[in-house]
């Protein structure tokens, strides 16, 4: 209920109290919350895939192949269509979805451990230990990525450990120089000088006092991070040098999906429509998250 | 100033030994060689030590990496198994295709990123603004593929307007390089508006206007100037991405470059041209940089005055 | 257990070199410039001065938290360094700090009884969960800190408590050098009387040796039992502290004094020094205080005044020791 001032009072304009509603959605944006939301179904998703799928996503019909979504002309037995060898849609997208989401999980936090470690260690060291880290950071950031990843994949194959840990080395140079800032800044502060004259060793200053106290920042670069892996990751399944069949990714289904694109537009479109929400519902809540934590991030 | 320089590239030259260590270490680590030329296990050892000793096999590690340095300055890395040539010549036939549509791409993204960065940041919270900063947003949070492939179904496919795949006539460009600049053009249209915010926001602006300078002189004498820093370090970082989406939007149009040229060579494990265009996109990327890095030099006015007073 | 503090012509000096300039000149700042007292077990070493004069630098080498550029501290006949090894972790066993700034010092994240308990779990890992709540509840009870105090975070505190806090944490493990760098002057004067009353106590029930550093003459007085007086990182007075404080003998001492509002005494004996304290990049030749002076003589510019004195009462100035190094005429 809004309470306006009388005119005769308000100098230049009027003063509102706000609606309870409208402060609700000051403090959480419509955005985020449909980032939100879609990211809880993303999560249940990929926890519960297997108890979701209408049909076992290897399953072929070869008398149902290629047939449209609900919403172009198909049936509700397929609700997104079939491919071109009568497998689900649908069924499809959904291990797709569990699979690309572990896989960037577990990739973020390797990622998040290297760096850290790498940034506390230059933090710590100092001379010449703090320029070699730098200078790996800097030629790490003079290549991009995807390239170094083809060619790892080329020379030492394709298993799925192989995959995960070179995603999980995507990015460990921006974290490892947030935290290396953040630990220089850190101990410089009176706790952990304090923790130092207890005589508390660096291992116990590090891990029990710096690392809870930028945890929150951390945790931001981590969830900004998560985006570029997933795109990383189904770059490379899309052309096929990433996830190999019979396992089936976001990306690998839009790699199948290139050849019919003009007699089933449908298998390529729905991954690529799940690839982006996701994306953006991540960069969204991320970006929130930072400008309500920790502005000072870049 | 030729401090500056000095550092610079002495910087630069570094992690180029970086990347050329990086690549002989994978080369090294991804298994024995000789498993590629013939089942080790059946072969008598004799023939495995005398393979070993001709290709230098035998030697300490720090020899090899000797060895594959002096090989690199001489271009000699390797011969393509798929083709029977040596593997710098099959790299350097497709890289001209590469160039033409990553050049285009350089020029037209940054016109349009920073074309829309200013009008977004001049225009600050506007229509125009919210806008382009949506639309930005899907810039970089849609994969390059999927913007490629969704170009080609509305243009190629739908509209019939442009081919989709080839490589004979100009036309064939189009929807490369639209695609490139279009992931490019929203990462600077965001950097170019936070930089230009940044700088309108300074009170030296604003003792301008009050001067009564016209706004126009303002914008394009002080506040561009200014803003062009922060612009230039990302055009930088923007030029890695460019690559690696090169790779992606070359093997989706069909386009003939050494992107394309890597994705086949992985499938097909031609070794010797994958690592040439390792070290072929490094040094690009090492003198690229470079490059930047000296511009930031000239541009940057608090270093100018640094090499005015030495 | 006390043991003895011994300090020998301790120094610690660094180069500084003017921004921006690729020739410029290095210059030598000394923040302490050989420095030499005795810390008998148990008693308790105030050390004044204004900013600038040393007393900070000087706090952190005598507990070997910066190293020192040439002399030596001796705690107990060992040496203390300032290498951040195993050795250097051992010794904080027995030798600890109380800060200025009570906040900075502790860890926004942990609730207070966590942070007096981690010396603790440190240097005595044989104690249970239990041994430690008992310690840590007797510490408590000796600062004046209830036991709902330990489960809040150090923002929840005042800052009398967090000072508490600090002096509870450093006394957990029953240190035996307690070295105090201004540990009052962020409180109020009224909880500085407490904090205080706090050290007074746990020192006549634990005996620890301390040094107590302030710029405040009348905290000095009350807790310390010998005062040195420093000035652009010397040495320029030191004695018993009620001696001193009645009957300076070096007129840098003098103005401090003098400075110190007293009842009864007349406003216009105070003492106003002249013109601002010289940057310790430039130390005056001749005795460093002859600028500011109000009984400089001309040998005072030339010929640097040694410590001298008699029976742990020693002053470093002309018109003390040896007034005809100091000439007749006024400088």
């Amino acid at each position: 209920m809004a309470v306006d001032l009388p005119q005769s009072q308000a100098v230049g304009g009027t003063i509102r109290r706000r609606s309870s509603l409208e402060s609700f959605f000051v403090a959480w944006p419509p955005l985020v919350l449909v980032a939100l939301a879609w990211l809880a179904l993303m999560a249940i998703v990929a926890i519960g895939a297997q108890w979701l799928t209408p049909y076992d996503f290897m399953a072929l019909d070869v008398m149902a192949r290629l047939k449209p979504p609900v919403f172009f002309g198909g049936e509700f037995n397929h609700p997104l269509g079939t491919d071109q060898l009568g497998r689900d849609v649908l069924s499809r997208v959904l291990i797709s979805i569990r699979i690309s989401i572990v896989i960037a999980i577990c990739a973020t936090i390797i990622t998040t451990a290297i760096g850290v470690t790498l940034g506390f260690v230059a933090a710590y060291f100092r001379g010449w230990v703090d320029q070699v880290i730098q200078m790996l950071v800097d030629a790490q950031l003079a290549m991009p990525f995807m390239i170094i990843a083809i060619a790892v994949l080329a020379f030492f194959g394709n298993s799925l450990v192989i995959f995960v840990i070179l995603l999980g080395l995507n990015g460990w140079e921006s974290v490892t120089r947030i935290a290396r800032g953040l630990a220089i800044s850190a101990n410089a502060q009176g706790y952990a000088i304090a923790a130092r004259d207890i005589g508390g060793s660096p291992s116990r200053i590090y891990l029990r006092h710096i690392l809870p106290n930028i945890s929150a920042t951390i945790v931001i670069a981590m969830t900004l991070n998560i985006p570029g892996v997933i795109l990383l990751e189904s770059s490379l399944s899309f052309l096929g040098i990433g996830l190999q069949p019979p396992q089936t990714s976001l990306g690998n289904m839009v790699g199948y999906g290139r050849d019919y694109i003009q007699s089933a537009p449908w298998i390529m479109l729905m991954p690529s429509i799940v690839i982006v929400l996701t994306t953006l519902s991540v960069s969204v809540v991320g970006d929130w998250l930072r400008d309500k934590l920790d502005p000072t991030l870049d | 100033m030729a401090q500056f320089v000095l550092s610079r590239l002495l910087r630069a030259l570094l992690t180029l030994l970086i990347i050329v260590t990086f690549a002989f270490f994978v080369l090294r680590l991804s298994g024995d060689p000789l498993n590629r030329f013939f089942d080790v296990g059946n072969t008598p050892a004799e023939v495995i030590e005398a393979f070993r000793r001709q290709w230098g096999l035998d030697q300490p590690i720090w020899i090899q990496f000797q060895k594959y340095i002096v090989s690199v300055l001489h271009g000699d890395l390797g011969s393509s198994m798929r083709e029977n040539r040596p593997a710098v010549a099959v790299v350097l036939d497709h890289l001209p295709a590469t160039l033409a549509i990553m050049l285009p791409t350089l020029v037209l993204k940054t016109v349009l990123g920073v074309a829309a960065g200013m009008v977004a940041a001049l225009y600050r919270n506007s229509i125009f603004d919210r806008l382009i900063m949506s639309i930005s947003v899907l810039g970089f949070t849609v994969p390059t593929f999927v913007l490629a492939l969704v170009l080609a179904l509305i243009f190629a496919v739908q509209l019939r307007w442009l081919p989709s795949g080839g490589y004979s006539e100009p036309q064939h460009m189009i929807l490369p390089v639209v695609t490139l600049s279009i992931a490019g053009a929203a990462v600077i249209a965001r950097y170019t508006r936070s930089a230009m915010v940044e700088v309108l926001g300074q009170p030296f602006v604003r003792a301008a206007r009050a001067k009564g300078v016209p706004w126009t002189t303002i914008v394009t004498r002080h506040v561009l100037p200014n803003a062009a820093v922060p612009i230039v370090t990302i055009f930088g970082f923007m030029l890695g991405s460019t690559v690696g989406g090169a790779v992606v939007v070359e093997s989706v149009f069909s386009w003939p470059g050494i992107g394309r040229l890597l994705v086949a060579s992985v499938t097909a494990r031609d070794l010797a041209v994958v690592q040439t265009i390792l070290l072929l996109i490094g040094v690009m990327m090492v003198a690229s940089n470079l490059l930047i890095d000296l511009l930031y030099g000239l541009i940057d006015p608090r270093m100018r005055s640094q090499r005015a007073t030495s | 257990m006390t043991g003895a503090l011994s300090v020998r012509d301790l120094t610690r000096s660094f180069t500084v070199r003017e921004r921006g300039m690729l020739f410029s000149k290095a210059k030598r700042l000394h923040a302490v410039d050989g420095i030499s007292f005795d810390v008998a077990p148990g008693e308790m070493l105030g050390i004044v001065g204004e900013s600038g004069s040393g007393k900070s630098t000087t706090a952190r080498l005598l507990l070997g938290h910066i190293p020192a550029s040439s002399g030596e501290v001796r705690f107990d006949g060992q040496r203390v360094s300032a290498r951040f090894d195993a050795h250097w972790r051992q010794m904080r066993r027995r030798m600890q700090m109380i800060y200025q700034d009570p906040l900075g010092a502790l860890d926004p994240r942990l609730p207070v009884a966590r942070q007096i308990e981690e010396p603790l779990v440190i240097h005595k890992p044989e104690l249970t969960e239990e041994n430690r709540r008992v310690r840590i509840g007797e510490v408590m009870g000796q600062v004046g800190l209830l036991s709902q105090h330990g489960e809040r975070y150090p923002h929840q505190l005042s800052g009398g408590q967090r000072q508490r806090v600090i002096i509870a944490r450093a006394l957990a493990l029953e240190p035996d050098l307690l070295v105090c760098d201004e540990p009052v002057s962020a409180l109020d004067v009224s909880v500085q009387a407490q904090v205080l009353n706090v050290l007074e106590d746990v020192r006549a029930r634990n005996g620890f040796t301390g040094v107590f550093i302030s710029h405040d003459l009348k905290v000095v007085r009350q807790v310390a039992e010998r005062v040195a007086v420093m000035y652009l990182g010397r040495i320029v007075e030191m004695g018993e502290v009620g001696e001193v404080f009645s009957h300076p003998a070096h007129p840098y001492t003098k103005a401090l004094v003098s400075a110190v509002p007293v009842p009864r005494r007349p406003r216009n004996s105070r003492i106003i020094l002249a013109g601002d304290p010289p940057s310790p990049l430039a130390i005056p030749p001749g005795c460093p205080f002859h600028t500011r002076c109000p009984e400089a003589r001309s040998g005072c510019r030339v010929h640097r005044p040694e410590l001298l004195g008699t029976g742990g009462r020693v002053a470093a100035c002309h018109l003390v020791n040896n007034p005809s190094l100091a000439g007749s005429e006024a400088a």
